[in-house]
């Protein structure tokens, strides 16, 4: 089962010192799925990258259970993303000249070496489940929606009890994203992951337990 | 610890010398990417910006070429001046600059000197510690080769047997060098003087070729080599001979009459031990009458002013390595924003932070090993072009080869540029990863 998110108090501010976020309460249940939604330069993507340890809040509190993000030093946030969190891009960000495998398993370069063949075959077995076999061909040639899927299948190839998204779909068409969606649900949910997704995708949004909505870096609940 | 330095021979050395340049090198390797397989990343890298990596190599390769090239083309006009000069044990010539009668007499470059005349020739020649006495008689020349008189043993001195044919028997013969585009049998009329002072069809005197020499690596290959007593003839002047005495048949060489001997502007001697040249060139150096020296010596002369040029030039190579590296490091920081955002999402991911300082570390490194070992490549090409141009121009013998002061210098520059690349690695880290993913 994934855990528990407790956000309390945060603020993000820019160098300059505009505030970018501003959340003084949100939670989300263990194994649960939660959407957030609003407008462009909202501060949607600035929060999930705080929930990921990416970026160091000015203040506030994060607390993935009982594991208080916001109290870590750098290394630690890293190794904490690296045991506990899966991430999709919405441009996949996945590595053009390697294969679809090489791509999902990527994770296992850094993973020590008696972990690397399990991961990897984890990540060939996502990409199986997903409906991608020729896993050898380098990604560049796929189309958007087999991109991504790799990318799916990179967040779920370790241990990952966290999976975090940002804009999964935005970059695919209809039909690529509900079979992305049902295929990461699927997934999220057979593993009790607990899962954030910022999206303007408004069938994505639905089918989470919860979306909050912010605007001008302020949570307004939904 | 220097004494035990300086008891190994200079290959182990060199070895050594390369082993203390090359472990930094693995020892920073292993460090940075031990328990990593950085490998697939750092190829899809390569791959991705391979026109921008191939230019960066290419730049390297360049720049390290130069500085290959010119120590390598250093060294190999200092073995070929040195070579050249190797049958030239002691010259004696009229009092003047030992510079200017070394470059006459063994690189035959047109020159005015005085001359030596018959006393003192006789003196040399008849001299217990002398060997061999050979006067030399310049001033003419055929299409560029200069034709130069001398004695039948000086042709035997410089090249032992000859290649094809046989020696003067007449003033009308001539024996030429390895690279003089004549053959046996053939006859041609040497012109008076020398390069743009030549005078065409003054002397109409036809020699014929009789014996090709062997290559001596020296401008003497494209010598071509007459008996004395035709270049005096020739110049409207006594033979070296009691005119009673004259006849083209059979009277060659020494024993010359003092009276009769026109001069000679050098006289190449060969001692009979090193001892002897030694007392040679004492006697010789302090009557006042002559000059006596050693080539060895003048060159070895020649090479401490070249030694300091040599140095200039390494310190000018090592300049332009160090310019290179900083260009290289800037380069680094330039395609190390290209895969910024690579770079980022391993973060993301959890990638440890000398996982990503070993894939930016290790692409790097394998760009600048490339470069320098392509670099050595061109250093070489460029070195073997430039010995075939000096070697075309001089007639020295300029043989261009990659020694271990070259092999250092690339060790030197990959190790420094190999430390340096981490400057880039741990800029990549210190960007923040939210604005990267962004970017």
């Amino acid at each position: 089962m994934g855990p528990a998110l407790s956000i309390s108090d945060l603020r993000v501010t820019s160098p300059s010192g505009r505030s970018l976020l501003d959340v003084s309460s949100l939670n989300l249940p263990a194994g649960k799925t939660m959407g957030i939604a609003g407008p462009s330069g909202a501060g949607k993507s600035t929060l999930l990258f705080a929930v990921a340890g990416l970026i160091v809040p000015t203040a506030g509190r994060i607390a993935w259970d009982d594991t208080v993000i916001t109290d870590m030093r750098q290394r630690a946030r890293t190794a904490f993303r690296r045991r506990s969190v899966g991430m999709i891009f919405q441009d996949f960000l996945l590595f053009d000249e390697l294969g679809a495998a090489a791509n999902a398993g990527v994770s296992a370069l850094f993973q020590p070496a008696a972990k690397r063949v399990a991961l990897q075959e984890t990540a060939e077995t996502h990409l199986n489940s997903f409906g991608l076999s020729d896993v050898s061909r380098p990604v560049a040639s796929f189309s958007g929606g087999e991109r991504q899927r790799v990318a799916a299948a990179r967040a779920l190839a370790g241990e990952a009890t966290i999976l975090l998204a940002d804009e999964p779909t935005a970059s695919l068409h209809r039909e690529a994203a509900d079979a992305l969606t049902d295929d990461l649900l699927d997934q999220v949910a057979a593993r009790g992951m607990t899962m954030v997704v910022v999206s303007h995708d408004a069938a994505l949004l639905n089918r989470m337990d919860s979306v909050v909505e912010i605007t001008d870096g302020r949570i307004n609940h939904g | 610890m220097v004494d035990l330095w300086h008891s190994l021979s200079a290959p182990l050395q060199d070895s050594l010398l390369l082993i203390a340049l090359l472990a930094p090198l693995g020892l920073l390797g292993w460090i940075t990417i031990a328990g990593f397989s950085p490998l697939p990343l750092v190829r899809a890298i390569l791959w991705r910006f391979r026109w921008a990596n191939a230019l960066f190599v290419s730049l390297i390769a360049v720049s390290v070429g130069l500085g290959v090239g010119i120590l390598a083309q250093e060294r190999g006009l200092r073995v070929g001046t040195a070579t050249a000069a190797d049958k030239f044990d002691l010259i004696i010539a009229a009092p003047g600059s030992e510079l200017t009668m070394l470059m006459a007499a063994v690189y035959l470059q047109p020159s005015n000197v005085g001359l030596v005349d018959g006393q003192v020739y006789t003196r040399i020649a008849e001299d217990p510690l002398v060997d061999l006495a050979a006067p030399l008689a310049f001033g003419d020349s055929y299409k560029g080769a200069p034709v130069i008189g001398t004695i039948s043993e000086f042709v035997a001195h410089l090249s032992g047997t000859l290649a094809e044919g046989e020696i003067w028997q007449t003033y009308d013969h001539a024996v030429i060098g390895a690279d003089v585009p004549l053959s046996i049998g053939e006859k041609f009329e040497p012109a008076h003087g020398f390069g743009f002072a030549v005078q065409e069809g003054v002397h109409g005197h036809q020699l014929t070729v009789m014996g090709v020499m062997q290559p001596t690596g020296s401008p003497w290959d494209r010598a071509i080599l007459v008996p004395i007593e035709a270049v005096w003839e020739t110049h409207g002047m006594f033979t070296g001979h009691a005119p009673e005495d004259n006849d083209h048949t059979d009277r060659f060489g020494p024993p010359f009459d003092a009276d009769f001997f026109p001069g000679t502007p050098a006289v190449v001697v060969r001692a009979q031990s090193l001892a002897a040249a030694y007392t040679l060139q004492s006697t010789f150096a302090r009557d006042g009458e002559t000059m006596a020296f050693f080539p060895g010596a003048v060159l070895a002369g020649l090479y401490n002013v070249m030694g300091d040029v040599r140095q200039a030039m390494s310190l000018m190579a090592s300049v332009t390595q160090i310019l290179v590296a900083a260009s290289v490091l800037m380069g680094l920081f330039i395609l190390s924003q290209l895969f910024q955002r690579q770079m980022a999402l391993l973060q993301a991911l959890g990638a440890p932070r000398r996982f990503v300082l070993s894939v930016v570390w290790l692409y790097a490194t394998v760009l600048t090993i490339a470069g320098a070992l392509f670099g050595l490549v061109v250093g070489f090409v460029s070195a073997l072009v430039l010995s075939e141009v000096v070697s075309d121009r001089t007639g020295i013998n300029v043989t261009a080869q990659i020694g271990w002061g070259e092999v250092h210098l690339i060790a030197a520059f990959v190790l420094g540029v190999s430390v340096l690349s981490l400057v880039p690695g741990i800029a990549v880290l210190r960007r923040d990863i939210a604005t990267s993913l962004r970017s």
